[in-house]
């Protein structure tokens, strides 16, 4: 701190004296550390150095810890006061991003097992089983339909007519 | 030190914290909040990557060398990012707007490989309308492709701002917000790189 004016001056709400504890050296070493990262994610790709089921797991690894030495040695986010609060929003801030990301894949994947596939499902069509209903279904309902439009009066009739048919 | 000593010691013991601590504290917030927008795109991206509908796959599209090249600009422009935010710190104008033209350099280096690399993707037929997977590519990597450019944008605003008003300290705030956001974006690109590109050539 530099003088009493310096001090008093400082203590209402605004700009404070701060000593930085951040050197180039800092940024110099953070650097460092992001290039072997990005280095070694891009050699772990693009070989089999690691055991090949495991690369997208390594890869992660690697971009995690990368992210890591972003936010300490290029964000400067450490374990002083001053970043106590930074830290709390950052935990939060992971929380939702994993529950997005997680969630969707999740979700979509429970989804997706439970979707008739196209093959299955033209399959399920084609068997015999199923053939007459669909036949009844398709030479009917057209008919149906053209009454419905053009002959309002026979509404009641018809609707009966439905009803047969989706319990025939 | 003494004479003063009546005076809470250190700037936590109480009173409201300094205005750099609130800023930061505030912008702070905001990143996180785009890391979740960030977040939905890459959730969107993880559920669609397979589906190519036929078309061109990651595998074939995505040229690592290149990715590489992209890589090391954004992770060289955080670095002049940083150094430039120091000598503002130490206030050094001339030392700032040297870093400060080198971390645009370097921005608008990755912007145009970028730009360069949708194009070439365009042309040959694999624009962001072919597939699913390539919908949610382009609306990913188009995403940060965008933040940079609003982040170069807000780099020449802050160059003139220093030519004109000098390093004085609301000015060093807003380079301290602009330091955050330029080194969110790098941790934005780790995801994109491991997740679209390393993965995707797999």
């Amino acid at each position: 701190m530099n003088g009493d004016g310096h001090l008093h001056h400082d203590r209402t709400p605004g700009v404070e004296q701060h000593e930085s504890t951040i050197s180039a050296l800092t940024y110099t070493v953070g650097l460092g550390l992001a290039i072997l990262a990005t280095i070694a994610s891009f050699v772990v790709a693009q070989t089999d150095l690691l055991w090949p089921p495991g690369i997208s797991v390594g890869l992660i690894v690697l971009a995690l810890a990368q992210i890591g030495v972003h936010l300490v040695f290029f964000l400067h986010l450490g374990s002083g006061p001053d970043d106590t609060n930074n830290i709390l929003a950052l935990a939060f801030g992971v929380l939702i991003v994993f529950l997005v990301i997680a969630g969707s894949i999740w979700i979509t994947a429970n989804l997706n097992d439970n979707m008739m596939e196209v093959d299955r499902a033209e399959k399920h069509e084609r068997s015999p089983g199923s053939r007459r209903s669909t036949a009844i279904v398709r030479s009917r309902v057209p008919a149906l339909a053209t009454a419905w439009r053009t002959e309002p009066d026979r509404r009641v009739v018809l609707c009966s007519q439905r009803t047969e048919l989706r319990s025939g | 030190m003494d004479t003063v000593q009546a005076l809470p010691s250190g700037r936590h013991d109480s009173g409201p914290a300094p205005a750099r601590i609130v800023v930061g504290y505030g912008f702070w917030i905001f990143i996180l909040s785009d890391m979740v927008l960030f977040s939905s795109l890459f959730a969107a991206y993880a559920v669609l990557s397979g589906s190519a509908a036929g078309g061109p796959t990651g595998a074939e599209l995505f040229n690592l060398r290149n990715v590489f090249i992209l890589t090391m600009c954004l992770l060289l422009s955080s670095y002049t990012c940083g150094l430039g935010a120091l000598s503002a710190e130490r206030q050094r104008p001339e030392g700032f707007l040297l870093f400060a033209a080198l971390t645009f350099v370097l921005g608008a280096a990755f912007l145009w490989l970028e730009i360069s690399e949708f194009a070439g993707m365009i042309r040959e037929g694999a624009g962001p309308s072919r597939s699913a997977f390539l919908s949610a590519f382009f609306t990913l990597v188009g995403m940060h492709g965008a933040h940079v450019a609003t982040g170069l944008v807000w780099l020449l605003f802050m160059m003139a701002q220093v030519v004109a008003k000098g390093l004085r300290p609301a000015v060093l705030r807003r380079l301290l917000c602009f330091s955050l956001f330029w080194h969110a974006l790098d941790i934005v690109w780790v995801g994109v790189m491991t997740l679209v590109y390393l993965m995707g050539v797999r």
